[in-house]
């Protein structure tokens, strides 16, 4: 479950100031939900707000259990290293990098039988960046 | 928190002087060229070192300790936008930016500088530090000042996008005022009346007093060195933490 409570955030805009949330009080409770909104209207703020990477302007979130970094939003992952170096990072900031290279092949190798389920490939390695080819 | 800084190291080096196919050489030619370059210009003109007796030796010492302040100065400006991406990770803070950036610099400017010495050692034959504890507590006092300077420098880069240049113009006479290539006592006292405002310089004449025996220049004061460095970092820790977060582009 995930909750705000009263949480109020604005961005500088140019000169003026645009509110994203205002004063909102809401409750997510465990399932899938989608997010709609027009260009602009704080879907990405709201997902990064909750994921902890930006700070309310005011009041809390709290969530239970653990919330991952929003995903698929072209941050995180550096171009100009490897898959492998990526996900070194990640595993390394999340404290699951057991200092073993093996560890993170093991993990790759978990995602890349994951994402053919989904007929994906997934190249990582030594390729300058990571490809998703279909 | 430590656990990202140490990732954000390994990241960093990695990105940084991986690239460019000498890498981490870069680090140690750079001042090694100001180095050559001054001493050209100087034995051009005739000029002895104002102190001890290799040239080389006095030239390195001013322009290792001032490219240490320089180097944290800089980069601990870039270290929100170079990292943007990587912010997007919530265990990913900004000041682990800072203090990856900070130790990485340290420890690189470190190298070349050990590195440049022992081998005006082997060279030259110029002797080692005099009071290497007195050296030691002089680098700890320039990196103590570039990380504040880096840090304010980043947190007036995300309030005021034309800081980085401002903060060019302001730094650029550093280089000339802060005795990489003279030591206050052979200036006139009206200079030297203006100078003893830089920080810099107090801690390449402490450098000085600790590499040479018998060198004792009146003129450092420790605490305006240590106060400058502790002031910028404690006001650049502190914009960190309570200023609106800013625009990070």
């Amino acid at each position: 479950m995930i909750q705000l409570i009263d949480v109020s955030k604005a961005y500088k805009v140019g000169r003026g100031r645009k509110n994203i949330l205002t004063t909102a009080t809401l409750t997510f409770e465990r399932r899938n939900i989608a997010v709609i909104g027009q260009n602009g209207a704080g879907k990405s703020t709201l997902l990064r707000l909750i994921a902890g990477a930006e700070r309310p302007d005011r009041g809390r979130i709290v969530t239970a259990g653990r919330v991952s970094w929003p995903l698929g939003f072209s941050g995180g992952f550096n171009g100009s290293t490897t898959g492998v170096d990526n996900t070194r990072f990640i595993s390394r900031i999340y404290g699951q990098d057991h200092g073993s290279r093996t560890g993170v092949r093991a993990r790759v190798l978990r995602a890349r039988r994951l994402l053919r389920h989904a007929r994906v490939d997934l190249f990582l390695g030594h390729a300058r960046a990571t490809r998703l080819r279909h | 928190m430590a656990r990202v800084i140490a990732a954000l190291l390994l990241r960093e080096t990695r990105v940084r002087f991986g690239r460019a196919q000498i890498g981490y050489l870069w680090a140690i030619i750079e001042p090694l060229a100001g180095v050559l370059i001054l001493a050209f210009v100087f034995q051009m003109i005739g000029r002895a070192p104002n102190v001890g007796h290799s040239l080389y030796l006095f030239l390195a010492i001013g322009m290792l300790g001032f490219s240490l302040q320089r180097r944290l100065a800089v980069q601990l400006s870039n270290a929100f936008n170079a990292n943007r991406a990587l912010l997007y990770f919530p265990v990913v803070q900004r000041i682990d930016t800072l203090i990856a950036r900070g130790i990485l610099e340290t420890a690189t400017s470190l190298l070349s500088m050990m590195i440049i010495i022992a081998g005006l050692m082997l060279i030259e034959g110029v002797p080692p530090p005099a009071h290497l504890d007195i050296f030691a507590t002089g680098i700890a006092a320039l990196a103590l000042l570039g990380f504040g300077l880096g840090t304010v420098n980043a947190i007036l880069g995300i309030h005021f996008s034309s800081w980085s240049h401002i903060e060019g113009l302001i730094s650029r006479p550093l280089f000339l005022m802060s005795g990489v290539f003279f030591t206050p006592d052979m200036l006139p006292s009206v200079l030297t009346d203006v100078l003893t405002w830089n920080p810099i310089l107090h801690g390449i004449e402490w450098l000085r007093y600790g590499y040479y025996e018998g060198y004792r220049p009146d003129f450092i004061s420790v605490p305006y060195l240590l106060g400058w460095g502790l002031v910028t970092t404690l006001v650049g820790l502190a914009g960190e933490r309570y200023l609106p977060p800013g625009n990070v582009s």
